[in-house]
């Protein structure tokens, strides 16, 4: 069985997407597990007026993983032709 | 009339209109199912985007979710942070494949798509069955929100109070007459646009919610960081702050007293002789004139926060004061994780349940069929790349400042703690009444109500397809156009009625039935959806045992967890959410089955994977 020049292509982004999953996913638990899990009784760390917990394993990763999703976007995700509902009638 | 109601109304009879011009371009076009049902697929940018976007964030985003926000502070960032990977994993992973599959066997449903890959009519009504037990349950959730959102807009105007009074009357006893009437008017507006225009006015009045769920959060934020003076002052302001404590407040008549009833009144602030402040979360009550009886109430007591003005000074004593299990008396608690917990010692929010958060997320958006059915519509692949980066745009924005908005929402008013679930209205309507501007209350509290309308009309569309594609359409193929399109308004206008009487007696927990609805959906279809796209290997059998392996787990998880706790929330097996532990279930059967079948003939799989 020879498979589609579709299915391959959907199979080669479908590794992309999971292997961005992943890398965001370590950075922002791995992150936080050693730096929000800590008691701030007295002075708080507060960068850009929230808790620099937030700022460094949640704000800065979100801001990389908009960017990353507009990478795949424009350069990753291939354009393929698909198959009109007019043309299926007929 | 309150400005608010008015800039409300104004905003449902444009929904109305919207709706009204998307059912008159419908009905031109030839085929009514398909358009009916998937808005002949020709979705573009801003219509595929919004949709998707605003059927994911539903009444659980803008009631549930700054709830939780108010109450546990900043960790909610970490709980919430899974959302930076949905666009491309809830767009990407199956989008492209499943639109261009759907049109290659002319699907219209989910349940649809399976079959076909199957050949197999139990498939089909597998998947259709599971969709209708969960979604049912979801429903129910919107529709109590949108209830709990107009009696918070209408509680005050003579009008409703007057219609109250008169839905008493044949009112059973145990229900409340003024939810009821809410619910009535949610009811009406929601179905009524969805039976008239279908698909399409589902997504034009989606992209339009959208925009004022945009704006709504965008308003929001600028008001807060200006009146709560700067991010900054408010994180530090909320370092200081710790959880209040369940108490006992006494009431008693003093020399210092008024002589006539004294009314004890939710809601109010008091504070004792002493300096204590205390509130009073729920039911007023009363010590009647000229009696000397002490009243008890439940009062949440605050050490450390207060409101600007103290309505009333009272001689009460507090008694029997309980902290929170995790932060009692813990300055910066609010700032850090596993933040505060009335009931669990080892806080809000464990390392573990942060990582399934951050799959459920992601991967829960996957499955969603309400979701999963508008890849299937979108136009052509330059529509999902310029999608998912809007999608991209729209979710950063809306949960990040929500965050920042109810984190300096807490600072700026203080005492919600028990009634966390109306803190998003009750916020909007301070903001707008500090800003001098009441009318904008109406816009803001437009931008939960439209995430509780851009999902209920989503579902409902999506039941009654269920049922005219996968079921009557099945037992009658011939049936004709006229005959489709009668039926198809006949089973939506059911689907909402039904869902109506469902709710007349709402069980309490809001959030919890959403999160049991959704990650059902999601845990029983994601794989088997999946792996019907990505694996030829896949057999009938292995599809009905990874979706009825998951529904087992999902219930199993849910009646421990009700066992467990008294209370409607899952049993989380070492910390990790039920839709994980779904997942694996279900692909693990559905490999095993498969690998122990025959391989599925070529005459099946062909039309999927070959070109």
């Amino acid at each position: 069985m020879t498979q589609s020049k579709h299915f391959k292509q959907a199979k080669s982004e479908l590794g992309i997407f999971l292997t961005g999953w992943l890398f965001f996913a370590a950075w922002v638990i791995t992150y936080s597990y050693f730096n929000a899990y800590k008691d701030q009784n007295e002075e708080p760390s507060i960068t850009f007026g929230m808790p620099s917990w937030v700022f460094w394993g949640i704000a800065v990763p979100w801001i990389c993983a908009t960017a990353f999703t507009v990478y795949l976007s424009l350069f990753v995700i291939k354009d393929q032709e698909f198959r009109n509902e007019e043309d299926q009638k007929k | 009339m309150n400005p608010a109601l008015v800039s409300f109304g104004l905003y449902v009879l444009a929904v109305f209109a919207l709706a009204w011009i998307a059912g008159k371009s419908s009905s031109k076009s030839k085929s009514f199912v398909s358009e009916y049902f998937l808005g002949g697929r020709a979705l573009g940018l801003w219509a595929f985007a919004l949709t998707f976007a605003t059927t994911n964030a539903s009444g659980g985003s803008f009631i549930g979710f700054p709830a939780k926000i108010y109450t546990h502070g900043w960790v909610l960032a970490l709980w919430i942070a899974g959302y930076m990977t949905v666009p491309f994993i809830a767009i990407g992973v199956l989008g492209k494949r499943l639109n261009y599959v759907a049109r290659k066997v002319n699907a219209i449903t989910l349940p649809e798509v399976l079959g076909k890959r199957f050949k197999s009519d139990s498939v089909t009504l597998v998947a259709t069955s599971i969709i209708v037990l969960f979604m049912f349950f979801y429903l129910m959730a919107q529709f109590k929100a949108g209830g709990m959102i107009l009696s918070t807009l209408l509680s005050e105007e003579p009008l409703f109070i007057n219609g109250t009074e008169f839905i008493a009357q044949f009112t059973p006893a145990g229900m409340d007459p003024e939810y009821l009437l809410t619910l009535i008017i949610f009811s009406l507006a929601v179905i009524g646009y969805v039976v008239y225009g279908g698909f399409k006015a589902v997504v034009w009045t989606d992209m339009m919610q959208g925009i004022i769920m945009f704006l709504g959060v965008g308003i929001m934020l600028v008001l807060v960081l200006w009146q709560v003076g700067g991010l900054e002052r408010a994180t530090r302001e909320l370092h200081q702050m710790v959880p209040p404590k369940v108490c006992e407040a006494v009431f008693e008549r003093t020399t210092e007293s008024p002589k006539g009833k004294i009314l004890i009144k939710k809601g109010t602030w008091y504070k004792t002789n002493n300096d204590t402040v205390f509130i009073i979360p729920s039911k007023s009550t009363l010590i009647k004139e000229g009696t000397n009886e002490s009243s008890s109430v439940n009062a949440y007591l605050y050490e450390n926060s207060r409101p600007k003005e103290l309505s009333e000074t009272a001689s009460a004593k507090i008694s029997s004061q309980k902290g929170y299990a995790y932060g009692e008396n813990k300055k910066g608690v609010y700032l850090t994780a596993p933040g505060p917990d009335l009931k669990k010692g080892t806080g809000f929010l464990a390392i573990v349940t942060a990582l399934s958060f951050f799959i459920f997320w992601p991967f829960g958006g996957t499955g969603q069929p309400a979701n999963m059915v508008r890849l299937m519509a979108f136009k052509n692949t330059q529509t999902l790349r310029r999608s998912i980066i809007t999608v991209a745009f729209f979710y950063s924005f809306i949960y990040f400042c929500l965050v920042v908005i109810f984190c300096c929402g807490k600072v700026l008013m203080p005492g919600m703690e028990a009634n966390a679930d109306r803190v998003m209205p009750e916020l909007a309507a301070l903001l707008s009444k500090n800003a001098g501007m009441p009318w904008l209350a109406g816009l803001l509290v437009a931008a939960p109500f439209a995430a509780i309308m851009s999902s209920v009309d989503s579902f409902i569309l999506m039941l009654s397809s269920s049922l005219v594609r996968d079921v009557y359409q099945r037992i009658n193929p011939n049936a004709s156009q006229k005959k489709l399109k009668s039926l198809s308004y006949i089973i939506t206008l059911g689907v909402g009625i039904l869902a109506v009487f469902a709710m007349m007696n709402p069980p309490q927990y809001l959030q919890d039935l959403i999160i049991f609805a959704s990650g059902g959906l999601a845990g029983c279809l994601l794989m088997p959806m999946a792996l019907c796209l990505y694996w030829p290997r896949m057999t009938p059998k292995g599809a009905i045992a990874g979706m009825l392996g998951a529904l087992i787990i999902h219930l199993g998880l849910t009646i421990i967890g009700f066992k467990m706790t008294g209370n409607f929330e899952p049993y989380d097996l070492l910390d990790l959410n039920p839709f994980i532990w779904d997942v694996i279930g279900s692909a693990i059967l559905i490999i095993s089955v498969s690998l122990l079948g025959k391989n599925p003939p070529q005459e099946n799989t062909d039309p999927f994977f070959v070109d």
